[in-house]
């Protein structure tokens, strides 16, 4: 079955967070960071979408939290992707792929 | 599916649910800051909380994320719930106690039933397991089996695994502590195989015990081991002198088997002499069979009706007449409770219908008093779906808190059923309140909130949020419908209390009636004793002097007023041979279908002691010895069937009794009826013969005294061991006991149906009470216009009695038709009462009718005294 586009949204913010927590565990804040650095300022995520959808990968097991110390030595809760996680992304990286595509040839095609 | 981890991850966010709240916090205050951090790098102003949005909608959403969110409603709605019934402590207590008492009925007599009825008995496949019968066509009566006619079934019928019989039998032992009576079965080959229970301790008997000279082993019941020999491990293998001989304990039966007839027993072999097989006239032998696998209980019968046919024309002298009979083992132990308890499930379920109103009147009396509440709380935006779930939540913890108490009950409940339950309820000792008790007290519980919770929660569910603001909770008095179903619940409720209340009363009726109808002797007062002297006096002219002396010597105990021997104690089981058949000088009547009487072998004393009527003629004297004239005394009944209209005294009659020589006797006197085998039970005709011309060894004694007869036991028991060291005194009780044992099954049936009754009488005027209140108190300010009108005092006073009564009237006119029922259902179990009694019925009414006005009178008495001024104002 084909993904609603509201889960289509909240799969793409999934894929986006685990992503990047790919290379290294981070907090909340410097995922929103990197988020917006990397989209080139395109994706300003929204905070309120933020932590709800940090607390639900973590409930599925794919992102683990602990709490760490701040680049400026403040109490900050750190999350890094799992093994379960690292699975995950690559399966909804391939969907996104081939979703992107389809939307491509359907675009292209017009 | 929930992985283990996240069930633990869902447990964690119930448990630390307070320390999750606060790492969230931290968190996002960190998010705040390093925001707030980075416009200040930038130079702006604080982006504030605009980017995060509204705080406490995440912190929501992230809560949802825990998965746990209705868990937390839930015990948020209960928290919620325990608070507001804490505010309002007499509605909850009210509550509170409907439902215990309810639910508490319900299961205490699920528990009766469930432990008598239910249980399968403790044998494997009791249902091929009977009792065999012989019935008796010609006088109509089911009666137990003569040896000669078990011998020849057992050997001829083929539908039987097992076929087995038990002789009822005494051995006297000689304990440490003196003679003791063993009541005991002399059982036949096989008898435990055919239960098919094995000893607990040792062994049962083997096939050659059942020989002569070999029979001398007894196996143990538990509770005759328990109680005679301490439930000593080590008994089996032990000697002890039964009827002056060693015998050798060889088993003991587990408790379960006790069941049998729930006394304390001993069984022992038996050891067939040449008797047994030509006995055909002597239905004394208790026959269990256990029917062969795939034959049914109806094919059982036919194979043994069939040789009981062969019988009847191979000796039609005394078998012409002898059929056989089965009946399903659990119906025989359990036949006779069973009505009872169905009875007591129908009354307790009436009861409950009378709670169930009750809880449901409050309820909606409770749901009108929250309108406001109710208001106020959706303009704040909780759903109709949300409150209604309140109100559920609510009345389930009143539900689940009542079924415990429920349970409570039904524990007390439970021990005094065990404490009435009459003799024929067996295994007594399994009546208890168990888990599915439990459960029955819950589910009863619940389903009773979710029914009587509906109702309110729906009305409540469609209220107005701003209507009920604006009128200041006004617009949540109860319509002239809700008030009509109140009034119809509480109309209910006395409907069903005056059903409870005329079946206990027909009850109580005729329990006065048999307790205060002629018995044709007087129970207080009397001391009663059994000896069985056979074997410690053997020859009849021993006995008579044993009989004799025993007399004499009791008589002269101080306080004794009069002493008598009988052979038949009324209301007590059997001692000896109590029927004989009868031939009346004078009157034709063909040897084979000669009348069976009741026959007593007696003293002149007897009549004494027990204060029975002397009609006509005198009793036996003294004087009446061996080698006088045989004599002999009937009763009223006895006269009316032989000797309508004439007077029987020096007529001559032939009675034939048991080990006793056929002697034509003199009738010399007429006594009154007694009723000898329940206090219900019309007498039948009797002959009464002197011990001293039919010496038998089954000699019970009857003693009046002039204190309480219990505190003579010792000197009573003195004077038999000065007779005989050895011989045994069987029994020792009083009269009055028997009365009270024979009249055990009708209190037990009386004592709960009063209960409920009376339980419901409760129920029915707390309902009045509330809803009379309510409904005044919902009309303050027209009763205050009223009396600013010049209404009086009196006259508002009967406005609202008149309200009151009309409602539990029309409940009691209801009820009237529903008592039909009851009565109906009782018609079985009534005597001297008619069915329809008026004065049960209009008695039952007139006193509900004054619950009711009695439990209006102080909401009427509190609006007559409202203060017109007051009223007014209270808006």
């Amino acid at each position: 079955m084909a993904p609603a586009p509201t889960d289509r949204l909240q799969g793409t913010l999934d894929l986006l967070i685990l992503r990047t927590l790919q290379s290294e565990p981070m907090h909340g804040w410097g995922i929103a960071q990197r988020l917006l650095l990397l989209s080139e300022e395109l994706f300003q995520v929204n905070q309120g979408s933020l932590y709800p959808a940090l607390h639900r990968l973590e409930d599925r097991g794919w992102i683990a939290a602990e709490w760490g110390t701040s680049e400026n030595n403040r109490k900050a809760r750190y999350y890094r992707i799992t093994t379960a996680g690292r699975r995950q992304l690559t399966r909804e990286r391939e969907e996104w792929n081939a979703f992107v595509a389809a939307v491509t040839r359907v675009l292209s095609d017009a | 599916m929930l992985s283990p981890r996240r069930i633990l991850r869902r447990l964690r966010a119930l448990l630390s649910r307070e320390q999750l709240d606060r790492e969230l916090d931290d968190e996002i205050h960190f998010h705040l800051e390093m925001d707030a951090d980075a416009a200040r790098r930038h130079g702006q102003e604080a982006p504030g909380r605009a980017s995060l949005g509204n705080v406490p909608l995440v912190k929501d959403e992230v809560r949802d994320v825990r998965g746990v969110r209705p868990v937390e409603d839930f015990l948020a709605d209960v928290r919620l719930a325990v608070r507001g019934l804490i505010r309002r402590p007499t509605f909850t207590l009210a509550s509170l106690a409907t439902f215990a008492l309810g639910a508490g009925g319900v299961a205490a007599v699920f528990g009766a039933i469930n432990g008598i009825l239910l249980r399968p008995l403790p044998y494997p496949e009791p249902d091929r397991m009977v009792v065999v019968w012989e019935w008796n066509n010609s006088h109509s009566r089911q009666q137990e089996a003569s040896p000669g006619n078990f011998l020849d079934w057992r050997e001829r019928a083929t539908a039987f695994e097992y076929l087995v019989a038990a002789e009822p039998y005494g051995l006297d032992w000689q304990s440490p502590d003196g003679p003791v009576y063993l009541s005991t079965w002399l059982v036949t080959e096989n008898f435990f195989e055919a239960f098919g229970v094995k000893p607990m301790l040792g062994r049962t008997f083997r096939r050659d015990e059942h020989q002569q000279g070999r029979g001398r082993v007894v196996v143990l019941g538990w509770s005759k081991w328990q109680r005679q020999f301490g439930g000593d491990p080590n008994v089996i293998g032990r000697i002890i002198t039964l009827d002056g001989s060693p015998w050798e304990i060889i088993g003991v039966m587990p408790r379960a088997f006790d069941a049998m007839d729930g006394n304390d027993l001993l069984w022992a072999p038996k050891v067939l002499t040449g008797w047994e097989p030509t006995a055909r006239t002597s239905p004394f032998w208790t026959v269990v069979g256990r029917i062969k696998p795939g034959v049914t209980i109806e094919q059982g019968g036919a194979d043994l009706r069939r040789v009981a046919a062969q019988l009847g024309a191979e000796y039609p002298r005394t078998n012409a007449s002898i059929d056989a009979v089965l009946v399903p083992i659990t119906e025989q132990v359990v036949g006779s409770a069973r009505r009872a308890l169905w009875l007591l499930l129908g009354a307790v379920g009436v009861l409950l219908m009378v709670a169930g109103a009750n809880v449901t009147g409050l309820q909606l009396a409770r749901a009108l008093d929250r309108g406001r509440e109710f208001a106020v709380r959706a303009a704040l935006g909780a759903t109709s779906h949300r409150m209604v779930r309140q109100l559920v939540t609510e009345s389930f913890v009143l539900a689940g808190l009542g079924s415990l108490l429920g349970f409570a009950l039904a524990f007390g409940g439970l021990g005094v059923i065990r404490r009435l339950a009459p003799p024929a309820v067996p295994r007594p000792d399994q009546l208890q309140a168990d888990l599915p008790v439990l459960l029955v007290a819950i589910a009863v519980g619940l389903i009773t909130a979710l029914v009587s919770g509906l109702a309110p929660a729906l009305s409540a569910s469609r209220s107005n949020a701003a209507l009920g603001l604006t009128m200041g909770g006004r617009a949540f008095t109860a319509g002239p419908l809700a008030r009509r179903v109140r009034a119809t619940l509480v109309g209910g409720q006395f409907a069903f209390a005056l059903m409870l209340l005329v079946g206990a009363g027909l009850l109580f009726r005729s329990f006065v009636a048999i307790l205060t109808q002629d018995r044709g002797f007087q129970s207080d007062h009397v001391l009663v004793t059994v000896t069985q002297a056979w074997g410690y006096f053997p020859t009849p002219e021993a006995r008579a002097e044993y009989v004799r002396q025993a007399s004499e010597r009791l008589r002269q105990v101080p306080g004794v007023v009069a002493v008598g021997m009988t052979s038949s104690i009324p209301l007590n089981e059997f001692i000896g041979a109590e029927t004989g058949l009868v031939a009346i000088a004078g009157q034709a009547t063909g040897a084979a279908d000669l009348p069976e009487v009741h026959a007593v072998i007696a003293t002149g004393g007897y009549f004494d002691a027990l204060r029975i009527p002397l009609r006509g003629g005198r009793v036996f004297s003294d004087n009446d010895r061996a080698t006088t004239t045989a004599v002999a005394v009937v009763n009223d009944a006895f006269v009316r069937r032989f000797f309508p209209g004439e007077s029987p005294i020096g007529r001559r009659i032939t009675l034939g009794i048991a080990r006793t020589p056929k002697t034509e006797r003199e009738i010399i006197g007429v006594v009154a009826d007694v009723r000898r085998h329940a206090l219900h039970q019309e007498a039948r005709p009797a002959v009464y013969v002197p011990h001293a011309q039919a010496p038998t060894g089954a000699a019970g004694f009857v003693i009046r005294t002039q204190a309480d007869p219990d505190r003579m036991t010792e000197a009573v028991k003195g004077v038999f061991a000065g007779l005989s060291a050895s011989m045994p005194v069987s029994k020792v009780t009083t009269m009055d006991r028997l009365v009270g044992e024979s009249l055990r099954e009708r209190r037990f049936l009386l004592t709960l149906l009063a209960g409920f009754a009376l339980a419901g009488i409760c129920l029915a005027a707390t309902g009045i009470f509330g809803v009379m209140s309510y409904i005044t108190g919902e009309r303050t300010r027209e009763i205050g216009v009223r009396m600013a009108f010049g209404a009086d005092r009196a006259r508002v006073l009967g406005m609202v009695l008149g309200d009151g009564t009309r409602i539990a009237g029309a409940g009691i006119v209801a009820g009237l038709l529903g008592a039909l029922l009851t009565s109906r259902i009782l018609t079985g179990m009534l005597y001297g009462v008619r069915a329809l009694d008026p004065i049960t019925f209009v008695g039952g009414a007139l006193l509900l009718l004054a619950v009711g006005f009695a439990a209006t009178w102080i909401p009427a008495r509190r609006a007559a005294g409202l203060d017109p001024v007051e009223a007014l104002r209270s808006e």
